[in-house]
C-alpha cells in the first residue's frame, strides 16, 4: 500500500517533548509499512516547511502535534501552522488527526468545508498526567502512556488501512479501557480518570468517517 | 449557563483542592496551553482564581456532574 503521512513534531516545552516522543511509534509503523514519511520535527515544524510540503506531496494522512486553540493548531515555539479562515485549504483530501487542544471545535468542520475528508481532535483541552523524573526517558513513562497511548492507537489504525471510524472506536475503546483501569486497579492513580474521562468527552471526528488510506 | 464564569463557591473550592490534594506530589499535569503544573500550583490556581484555577474547577464539576448521571461508571 502506496500512502503519504505527513506528521508535526514541535519539541519546544514538556507538553510538546510528550507528544512528539510518543508520536515516533507512529512513524516507525509507517515504515514499516512502506509509507513515505515527512517529518517536521522540531524547528522544522513551521509555517513555510508545513506548507510546502503540504502543497508538495499531498500526503494521505496529517497527523498535527502541538499546541492549539478552536480555529488553530501550532508548531514550533507556537508558530501558526493551521488557521481557520487563512489556510485551511491545505488540507483538501486528506484524512486529519490533530492532537492538540480544541482545533476540533472551529477549525475541524471549517476544513471539512474547504475539503478534507475527516478531521479528528479534541473540542477541549487535551490533558495529561505525566512523571517528570522520567522526562528524559518518556517513553518510559507509564503515565503518561495511559493517555497518549489511545492517541497512536487512532493514527496506527489509519496506517493499517482501517477507516476514521474503526480508528476512532478502537481509540475509545483504549481510552476507555485505561479509564477502567485508573479506576478500579490498586496499582494505578485513581486521580487520572478525571483527565481520560474529559479527553473521552472531548474526542471527535468530522467529516466523512468511511476514508481510509485504502 | 457556565459555574466558571459564576463565582465560585468557597465549598466548592473546598472541594476541588481536597480532589486535587490527592494527586501525587511526583506527578505534574498537562493542560493544553495552559502548561504544566505540580498539584501545589494547580491548588493555588484554584485558591486565587487564575485562569487554570477556574479551568480545573471545570474538569471537577463535569467529572463529578457525569458520575452522579451515571454517565461514569
Amino acid at each position: 500500500m502506496s500512502f503519504t503521512y505527513l506528521i508535526t513534531r514541535p519539541e519546544h516545552d514538556d507538553t510538546t517533548h510528550y507528544l512528539s516522543n510518543w508520536s515516533k511509534e507512529t512513524i516507525k509503523l509507517a515504515e514499516e509499512r512502506g509509507g513515505k514519511v515527512l517529518d517536521l520535527h522540531g524547528e522544522r515544524a513551521n509555517k513555510s516547511e508545513f506548507e510546502s510540503k503540504m502543497k508538495k506531496f499531498s500526503p494521505n494522512i496529517v497527523m498535527l502535534n502541538g499546541h492549539g486553540n478552536i480555529d488553530l493548531v501550532m508548531g514550533h515555539q507556537n508558530q501558526i501552522l493551521l488557521k481557520a479562515g487563512l489556510n485551511e485549504d491545505l488540507l483538501n483530501s486528506k484524512i486529519v488527526y490533530a492532537l492538540s487542544c480544541k482545533s476540533a471545535k472551529v477549525l475541524g468542520p471549517k476544513s471539512i468545508q474547504a475539503g478534507t475528508l475527516s478531521y479528528t481532535g479534541y473540542e477541549d483541552d487535551f490533558i495529561f498526567v505525566y512523571e517528570p523524573e522520567l522526562f528524559s526517558r518518556p517513553l518510559l513513562d507509564k503515565t503518561a502512556g495511559l493517555f497518549l497511548d489511545p492517541s497512536n492507537t487512532f493514527i496506527e489504525s489509519l496506517i493499517k488501512g482501517n477507516s476514521v471510524r474503526e480508528s476512532f472506536e478502537r481509540s475509545v475503546n483504549v481510552l476507555k479501557k485505561n479509564f477502567n483501569k485508573a479506576l478500579s486497579t490498586l496499582e494505578s492513580d485513581p486521580t487520572t480518570a478525571r483527565f481520560l474521562w474529559w479527553n473521552l468527552r472531548n474526542f471527535r471526528a468530522h467529516g466523512n468517517l468511511d476514508v481510509s488510506i485504502e | 449557563m457556565s459555574e466558571e464564569k459564576q463565582e465560585t463557591s468557597e465549598e466548592i473550592k473546598e472541594l476541588v483542592i481536597a480532589r486535587l490534594d490527592a494527586i501525587p506530589s511526583n506527578k505534574k499535569i498537562s493542560i493544553g496551553n495552559y502548561g504544566e503544573f505540580t498539584k501545589e500550583e494547580l491548588i493555588e490556581g484554584v485558591k486565587f482564581g487564575s485562569e487554570v484555577g477556574k479551568k480545573i474547577i471545570e474538569v471537577e464539576l463535569e467529572f463529578l456532574r457525569a458520575f452522579k448521571q451515571g454517565i461514569v461508571k
